[in-house]
């Protein structure tokens, strides 16, 4: 039998792309030192490594569609290639382009511009592609603290800065503790299946039930785990200071990217692997998502630090979409990844606009940065409303459709009291969402420095609020392919 | 030929792992506090081994292997983070690092 396949190349493909371009990057990095703007063609570079990983990306999901396949097993069953995993990789593969997009002028203007950044964002993002795609516990595993460690070192980048460090020191210590949790579980799902595989488990775990002590330990450490990779309440503490440290690129890409893998592993490891014991693992779930829509909405009013706002903003994000993993129907499934792609678009697009604030001498990060924007850059400052406004769930925008399918999912499970409590945070939502308008357009400003808005920026700016707006008005695409994943990754 | 059943070292492990969370939480010294994550993926690391033991399987014996290359990649990450604020703030103890505090 031949140790590596055909079939092998098409699962491991795209990791295989990333981690080479990542090592390239390295590599050109010591050797470009001394050319002009040789950054410049280490960012395209990077891109080129993105866009060869798209390809490998689409020609696995061709492959699958042509065969008829709802999935596809490759690397002796450690990767599994179905609609979560392709959704995940897609969804972090754009949030990696829009992170070299905008990173390019925030580097330049704090001096910390090396190759290694964009380096670590590769290697980050083939951790994600294990994480999603990963149907074994060492691969999972190992996906994960791939992407763990890329992160903690971005989030530590700019070096001399000490809320940099501090940031990367917190998220750090708290990571590797719940990458801890998440192990102990794995090492007692081990001992009572006797397999790494994720489908002995499953029927493993269904044959003991939902009483047996060692089931109860380990659905409780991984929770805990999971839960602290999306920053869910009461777990969340480390996101405040991570995002309001980090540079705020990579902050929009902690936020959004190694979210949807996070979630990618729980609705692998949950509803998939550990269906059967549900009720065990629901009301961890159901304390959670209240307690992260109460914490994230009521901290996120009285914030002035932009940055920590948003993470505040994106634990109650979490909270919703953890609802639609409680109503657990195919209508929920399909909220949770309509969600996340919503998600995805408006928060890198509203992390966009904050690294724009960034420039010559002016940090950028707190409210009143934000004044008189809607006067010196009157573009800008519209599309960002239309970001906040679709991050509040207002419509016409795409995160009214997000909000609905969860609601609308939640009513049919007759969980009526999430349902009211959840709406009931949007209300509170929209005051502090509204604050940052209010800033831009009722405020006049405070300096006339030009925002660092390079070609990227601009591009990946238009790009999220164009798509947000489309997919508010015209949402049947979208729906169509929430439906498609939820159905093939059952 | 006397046997060490299998529940001795889940006992183990499992104390392991709950001093070091105890640790986690309590110790005030940054180095302490990530010794102390080091004495948690150990404790996993027992317990597999353990398991793998019991089974008479190899691949629990494997995943120790692969946990123990995660911690020292973590600790070469870790201990780099803890020298950088180190250089800048002139101190380990986490309750001065705070910065960040509203």
């Amino acid at each position: 039998m031949p140790v590596f396949t055909g079939s092998d190349m098409l699962t491991l493909l795209p990791a295989i792309v990333m981690c080479l371009f990542a090592c390239g990057t390295l590599v050109l990095d010591v050797m470009g030192r001394r050319i002009p703007r040789g950054r410049r063609w280490l960012m395209l570079f990077g891109l080129c490594g993105l866009a060869i990983t798209g390809v490998s990306l689409w020609r696995q999901w061709s492959a699958l569609a042509a065969g008829g396949l709802s999935q596809y097993t490759g690397a002796q069953g450690a990767v599994t290639l179905d609609g979560l995993g392709f959704f995940s990789n897609a969804l972090v593969l754009g949030a990696t382009v829009l992170l070299f997009l905008t990173s390019y002028r925030f580097l330049e203007i704090t001096r910390e511009h090396s190759g290694e950044y964009y380096s670590l964002a590769l290697f980050a993002q083939a951790g994600m592609y294990f994480m999603a795609t990963a149907s074994e516990l060492i691969t999972l595993f190992l996906g994960l603290e791939l992407t763990s460690i890329s992160f903690y070192i971005l989030v530590g980048f700019t070096r001399v800065d000490r809320r940099s460090n501090e940031a990367a020191l917190k998220y750090l210590l708290l990571g590797a503790v719940s990458s801890g949790f998440i192990l102990y579980g794995f090492s007692l799902l081990y001992g009572i299946a006797g397999s790494t595989e994720l489908a002995d488990i499953s029927s493993a775990v269904s044959g003991r039930g939902a009483s047996d002590p060692f089931v109860v330990v380990a659905v409780v450490t991984i929770v805990a785990g999971l839960l602290f990779k999306i920053s869910a309440v009461p777990f969340h503490m480390w996101a405040p200071d991570a995002y309001d440290g980090a540079p705020t690129p990579v902050t929009g890409h902690l936020s959004v990217a190694s979210k949807v893998a996070s979630f990618a592993v729980i609705l692998r490891l949950l509803p998939m692997t550990l269906g059967s014991v549900r009720s065990l693992w629901e009301p961890l779930l159901i304390v959670a998502a209240v307690a992260s829509m109460t914490v994230g909405s009521i901290a996120a009013l009285t914030q002035h630090r932009l940055k920590r706002l948003f993470a505040y903003s994106s634990i109650a994000h979490a909270g919703y979409i953890l609802l639609g993993i409680i109503a657990g129907t195919q209508m929920g499934l399909r909220g949770v990844y309509v969600y996340l792609i919503v998600y995805a678009l408006m928060n890198l697009g509203a992390f966009t606009v904050l690294t724009a604030l960034h420039r010559h001498g002016i940090a950028g990060e707190d409210l009143h940065d934000l004044r008189g924007l809607s006067t010196t850059r009157p573009v800008h400052a519209a599309l960002f409303v239309v970001l906040l406004l679709s991050l509040a769930g207002m419509p016409p925008t795409a995160g009214f459709l997000a909000k609905y399918y969860i609601f609308t999912a939640l009513i049919e499970t007759r969980h009526y009291a999430l349902a009211v409590i959840a709406a009931a945070y949007v209300v509170v939502s929209l005051y502090f969402y509204f604050r940052l308008v209010r800033e831009m357009y009722m405020r006049p400003a405070e300096t006339r420095e030009p925002l660092a808005a390079s070609l990227g920026i601009r591009l990946s700016l238009y790009a999220t609020a164009a798509l947000t707006l489309f997919i508010g008005v015209f949402p049947e695409p979208v729906l169509r392919l929430g439906f498609r994943i939820s159905g093939v990754g059952q | 030929m006397h046997h060490v059943p299998l529940s001795w070292y889940l006992i183990l492990s499992a104390i392991l792992f709950a001093l070091g969370i105890a640790g986690f939480i309590y110790r005030k010294n940054i180095i302490t506090v990530f010794m102390s994550i080091e004495l948690m993926l150990n404790a996993v690391n027992l317990s597999f081994v353990a398991f793998a033991y019991q089974l008479r399987q190899v691949d629990g014996q494997i995943y120790a292997f692969f946990v123990m290359v995660v911690a020292a990649a973590e600790a070469a990450v870790g201990l780099a983070i803890i020298l950088t604020v180190f250089k800048n703030r002139k101190t380990l103890q986490i309750d001065e690092i705070d910065s960040m505090k509203l």
